[in-house]
């Protein structure tokens, strides 16, 4: 089925919210997801895939330990690309020119994609991101492609630099979501919904008197 | 005319004083309300509006289409009409069949295009919408009045003046959904676009084609009714007639969520407020004309009724503040220095938030080479606002706590009226629902519409952080990231955040529903409780065959010679 960009950064943001995310990270999810579907990347069955692989698992345990090294773990072994996404580019602004880093471990290495285009506008400097299943690089255009998109596991490389080999991606204001994984978002996103109750219902909204006036 | 920019940024009201919730409660429509940009567009630029097809049976069944032309592009607005049964007429969101049904579509539809949208668009949210597809949204009837009117014109006679002024509509809206929804196209694929540069302009244009439409349907179902003596509505009562909206609490939560697009709308206002304020003199011209519309102004809020008791007080607090600014105008005249500025210090003082924010909307009224042009500015590319600054010390973090936030951290937030109520969504078609934290399970399923009771959360953790930067703060406190970022926004954009307890026992989430509906250019706002609003859209606007002769701007309020 053909969605608009904002139901899907909804449904993502919401099923990331509804897998433990804070809501200031499922927004992050939400964005990230959505400009991948921008330019035709699988964002929503990768989100899909990870809040599957790591439900409800705590955030403290996925997220880089030490940003100011240069190589980033997590506690937990494996590295959640949001958190770690989030994180470089809210290091962006004060690190440019930055240092290379390396990210091990990183789950759904996709995902972490459009955060290092982001990190590239905010240090106002050209980044490339480099895993075994793609490469992207952010200058004044956006190049890159995976040939792996759905890869749940890579060490990550994020630089200063360009790679003008790389193609360009077409950008697109629709994508098709295929029922499957539109589901299991929309199950995690269902969790952040209060069940209906009959109080709820009559006082929730509060719909004084009659509507057929 | 020569804009005194220090003078007007010196007047510029402080987002302390505007951006409280009782205050965005008395808001009113204004030369920047987006009814209001819109007709001006569709009248300089030429738009022609034609019904393209009108296609309804006996029983109130069937199809029309009525296309808008413009410069470049043509919108169609397809309208589905349905003979409802009376006992499943609800403006509910929960609601699943209404009188009728609409979509704005991009372009001229075909035959095959009608198909689709006739198997989709009666279904509202249960059906699917396309990229071709602007909007979506339905209407009932107000039955007490769609009979009266029907009945008259059946038997060849005008309705009647008191009646139809009771209500003011044939038909209400109870949603209008744009930008995506269901599958609409997204803002971004026609914001490039002239016309739908400034804020709701497909909704607006959506609503003004279905008021065209409803008057059509009412005048043909009498003539079906009564081929011989039915009459059609002197042009002089069609005016009366506006579109009414039914809200509940869904619109609220959306000021919250785009805060800097609420920074646009009131940052447009206050500039357009602070230059008029700015203005040395006022001539006899501008005088005039204010004079005029406080005139204009007092018999609009006469024909405002509400049956609510907040209202009803709102209302009576209206009219002696209207009656107060009269007087003081025969007293104290505008030939004083800047006339403008004496007048709102005194109104400060004398009036009511509903006078003083009237008063509002009347200084902008004379001078539309000093407002109009401020429509340009009330978009926003949100994702612009949207980046979290890291490398801000972690001490500017709390200096701007602080000063946006430094109502919410002087509440003892343990208190249980702090955090009485609990805003979250229902399973049952997606509605959000505002419920009682200490009565109703819903606290695991709070939405982060807060702002205050979280900016408290983030400055208790703040106080006893060690490390420098936002940053190393927000990896830290991932839980904090959503009221960094607000506070970021509203440290650029002062407008952006609305101060007042979003969750308090004394929250009327009425106010924040009165505050979006008056940017749409709502008038007539009448609770129906303290989480539901109805309203009037583009009561008095010329309709499309009008739009050629005449003012397309001066319709909001009643004019003198027709009290």
């Amino acid at each position: 089925m053909s969605w608009s960009l904002s139901e899907i950064e909804g449904l993502a943001r919401k099923a990331a919210r509804g897998s433990g995310f804070s809501w200031g990270m499922a927004e992050e999810a939400g964005k990230t997801v959505r400009w991948l579907a921008g330019i035709g990347l699988p964002g929503p069955e990768v989100l899909a895939d990870f809040l599957e692989a790591h439900d409800r698992t705590p955030h403290a345990r996925m997220r880089p330990c030490d940003t100011g090294l240069d190589t980033w773990t997590a506690a937990s072994g494996v590295i959640c690309p949001i958190s770690a996404g989030a994180a470089l580019c809210d290091l962006a602004q004060s690190d440019a020119p930055s240092r290379d880093i390396d990210i091990r471990n990183c789950a759904h290495p996709l995902l972490l994609v459009p955060f290092v285009r982001a990190a590239a506008e905010d240090g106002a400097q050209a980044e490339r991101v480099i895993w075994e299943g793609g490469e992207f690089a952010f200058a004044a255009d956006v190049r890159g492609q995976s040939d792996a998109p759905m890869a749940p596991l890579a060490d990550i490389r994020v630089q200063y630099g360009v790679n003008d080999a790389l193609p360009l991606p077409a950008c697109q204001l629709r994508y098709d979501l295929a029922e499957g994984p539109a589901a299991r978002l929309a199950a995690l996103a269902a969790r952040t919904y209060a069940p209906d109750t009959e109080e709820s219902r009559t006082t929730g909204a509060g719909a004084g008197g009659a509507d057929t006036d | 005319m020569q804009i005194d920019q220090p003078a007007a940024i010196a007047a510029m009201r402080q987002p302390d004083q505007v951006m409280r919730l009782e205050r965005l409660g008395s808001f009113h429509q204004s030369r920047l309300s987006f009814m209001r940009i819109l007709l001006r567009r569709l009248k300089s630029e030429g738009w022609q509006i034609e019904r393209a097809l009108f296609d309804i049976d006996a029983k109130g069944t069937g199809t029309a289409v009525y296309t808008a032309h413009g410069p470049q592009n043509s919108y169609s607005l397809v309208a589905f009409a349905n003979d409802l049964d009376p006992e499943k007429r609800s403006d509910r969101v929960i609601a699943t069949e209404w009188d009728a049904t609409f979509t704005l579509f991009d372009g001229i539809p075909d035959e095959a295009d009608l198909a689709r949208l006739r198997a989709n668009v009666p279904l509202q949210e249960a059906g699917r919408i396309s990229q071709s597809e602007l909007s979506l949204s339905r209407a009932n009837r107000s039955v007490r009045l769609w009979d009266h009117v029907v009945e008259a014109l059946a038997g060849g006679r005008q309705p009647d003046v008191a009646v139809i002024d009771s209500v003011g509509y044939l038909m209400r809206t109870t949603a209008v959904y744009g930008s995506g929804k269901f599958g609409a196209a997204d803002r971004a694929a026609t914001s490039g676009r002239p016309e739908f540069q400034a804020p709701y302009q497909i909704e607006m244009l959506s609503v003004y084609l279905t008021r065209a439409f409803v008057m059509d349907l009412v005048e043909d179902m009498a003539r079906q009714r009564a081929p011989e003596t039915a009459v059609t509505m002197e042009p002089a009562l069609r005016r009366r007639f506006g579109i009414g909206n039914s809200t509940g609490l869904g619109m609220a939560p959306y000021l919250l969520n785009h805060p800097a697009l609420l920074h646009s709308w009131i940052a447009a206002r206050e500039t357009a407020l602070s230059r008029v304020r700015a203005l040395p003199v006022a001539t006899p011209h501008h005088t005039a004309k204010f004079r005029q519309m406080v005139a204009r102004a007092v018999l609009h809020a006469d024909a405002w009724h509400s049956a609510h008791p907040a209202q009803i007080a709102k209302l009576a607090d209206l009219r002696a503040d209207l009656a107060r600014l009269a007087a003081h105008l025969d007293q104290a005249g505008l030939e004083a220095v800047r006339p403008w500025d004496a007048l709102w210090l005194w109104a400060e003082g004398a009036l009511t938030l509903e006078g003083q924010e009237q008063l509002v909307l009347l200084l902008l009224e004379p001078y539309p080479e000093m407002v109009d042009d401020l429509a340009g500015a009330m978009a926003c590319d949100e994702d612009r606002q949207w980046r979290i600054a890291g490398g801000m010390p972690c001490d500017r973090l709390a200096d701007i706590m602080r000063d946006i936030y430094g109502w919410a951290l002087s509440i003892d937030w343990t208190a249980p009226d702090a955090q009485a109520r609990v805003w979250y969504v229902s399973e049952a078609k997606l509605e959000p629902r505002l419920g009682e934290r200490r009565l109703e399970p819903v606290e695991p399923y709070e939405q982060p519409l807060s702002p205050g009771r979280d900016a408290a959360r983030l400055m208790a953790d703040l106080d006893v952080f060690t490390g420098a930067t936002v940053a190393a703060f927000v990896l830290a406190h991932p839980e904090h990231r959503h009221i960094v970022r607000r506070a970021q926004i509203a440290a650029r954009l002062p407008y952006a955040e609305i101060r007042g307890n979003t969750i308090g026992a004394g929250l009327l989430p009425i106010d924040m529903l009165r505050a979006k509906l008056s940017f749409f250019g709502a008038c007539h706002f009448d609770p129906r409780s303290d989480r539901w609003v109805r309203i009037t859209m583009f009561q008095n606007a010329p309709y499309p065959a009008d739009l050629a002769q005449g003012d397309a701007d001066d319709w909001t309020y009643p004019a003198l010679d027709a009290s």
